[in-house]
């Protein structure tokens, strides 16, 4: 593989990213559509996500408040509240990109539309379920201590944004590496099994501890951190924020790169 | 003026390929036909044509606007209804605002499905999902139409229906058909290749 070729390649994809309308409002219609999909004939349609989403924080605050002794300190019901409702977005949009392209086979293989559209489809997808569960994360946080500042919600609209952000490189690598490997999928489904119980969601971390420590290597950790300490103290966790923003640039190049190099096989390897 | 020019074209999964590659120049009016049995490479060959597969070895070059008429029944949403199946198919045609409901009108009017509008596809019979998958694919002039197959489920009067709208789309038009059938490819193009 000549350096030469590389260019060339990454050239000709480049092309092929450049943005036109029409191609977001298709991404926004196939999300829009797999979310009407997936409740069609129910009932209570999309407010399964509302009331899944109330359900299990409701389940989770009655145990784990019963269970930590701890909890005294800090308000738990905000500290899980924010942390559960920062976790399903990032799950989602996780395990969602990295069955970006499996999940649009059929499209894959009969519309000659650019691959980038399938990411963004998921990503849009997970928006919208975002914006339902905010439904019932807004009415659980009206029965916490949470005082309402403009600021806050602002932190809420850029945060989401920066996971879209991250998302859409994630996908660009996983979503590609589960074509070539499938297990790769689930690889990423038991990690994140694992991180949703090694990660400070329900628990509260101890300072010093061997847990705490190794969460200052968890990325999801730290965006979650984002998220929840400008809700709980209004403060900004700087240095979250900082392991965040030199994470993603790192994104940005392992995404790009591998989507430019192999996004040209996806129809074929699919 | 609209061309297509394979060079020394070899596709992928398909294990016997022409030795130099698949070689044609086509232009306005020629109607092509590629007979070949189930495996031969046909439809990997329209995907190669369409953009969809890259190829394996050699080149595809492709002036025009392509019409393609492959596996719509496959982009179908079984649960959602007609109309909305019309919607996506729509959105996935890029068609602006203004021809988005001139588009949905046609379809549902050409398909004689205006009182299935509001029934899931999944309830369909396979020769009306064959209808509204001919009605969403015929909307626009294109200069180049690519076909795998031709309507094989619809009834007699809806076939001579599709049959005069195919003939008034492929005037100066460059076509690409591939089927199994003979007869098929005599009557409706100029030249033909066996794969």
């Amino acid at each position: 593989m000549s350096l030469f070729w590389v260019h060339e390649s990454i050239i000709v994809q480049l092309h092929a990213v450049k943005i036109h309308h029409s191609d977001i409002k298709i991404a926004f219609v196939l999300a829009h559509e797999d979310l009407k999909d997936r409740y069609r004939r129910s009932y209570a349609g999309m407010a399964w996500i509302v009331i899944s989403f109330v359900g299990f924080f409701g389940v989770k605050l009655l145990v784990f408040s019963e269970i930590l002794s701890n909890t005294k300190q800090i308000d738990y019901s905000l500290w899980l509240l924010s942390g559960y409702y920062a976790w399903m977005l990032l799950s989602g949009l996780v395990l969602g990109g990295a069955n970006s392209f499996n999940s649009s086979r059929n499209f894959i293989l009969s519309q000659n539309l650019p691959n980038w559209i399938y990411i963004l489809r998921n990503i849009i997808y997970h928006q919208l379920v975002a914006i339902y569960t905010s439904i019932g994360f807004f009415i659980l946080l009206y029965f916490t201590s949470f005082e309402f500042h403009l600021h806050q919600i602002l932190s809420l609209a850029s945060l989401l944004m920066l996971y879209s952000i991250l998302s859409f490189f994630w996908s660009m690598f996983a979503g590609i590496v589960t074509i070539f490997f499938k297990d790769f999928y689930f690889f990423i489904e038991t990690i994140m099994k694992i991180l949703f119980f090694a990660t400070p969601i329900f628990w509260i971390p101890v300072e010093g501890s061997f847990l705490s420590d190794l969460n200052q290597y968890n990325i999801f950790f730290h965006l979650i951190q984002i998220f929840r300490m400008p809700i709980m103290s209004g403060e900004i966790p700087v240095y979250s924020l900082y392991f965040v923003l030199m994470a993603t640039p790192l994104f940005l190049l392992i995404g790009s790169y591998t989507y430019l190099r192999y996004s040209n096989k996806i129809s074929l390897k699919i | 003026m609209s061309k297509i020019i394979c060079q020394n074209l070899k596709l992928h999964f398909v294990n016997s390929q022409i030795d130099n590659g698949f070689n044609v120049s086509l232009k306005n009016g020629d109607r092509l036909g590629l007979l070949g049995n189930n495996g031969s490479g046909k439809t990997t060959l329209l995907k190669t044509i369409i953009g969809i597969y890259p190829p394996l070895k050699g080149s595809v070059y492709c002036e025009g606007k392509i019409g393609h008429f492959m596996n719509i029944q496959q982009g179908f949403r079984q649960n959602a209804t007609v109309k909305e199946n019309i919607q996506i198919i729509g959105a996935l045609k890029k068609l602006p605002k203004d021809k988005l409901d001139l588009f949905f009108a046609y379809a549902l009017k050409f398909s004689e499905l205006e009182k299935f509008s509001n029934t899931p596809i999944r309830q369909l019979s396979a020769g009306m999902k064959a209808r509204l998958a001919f009605s969403c694919s015929t909307f626009e002039e294109c200069d180049i139409l690519i076909f795998d197959e031709w309507i094989g489920t619809a009834d007699k009067p809806f076939t001579q229906k599709a049959n005069l709208r195919m003939s008034k789309l492929m005037e100066n038009k460059i076509v690409i058909l591939a089927s199994h059938n003979e007869q098929l490819i005599n009557k409706w193009c100029n030249q033909k290749i066996k794969l």
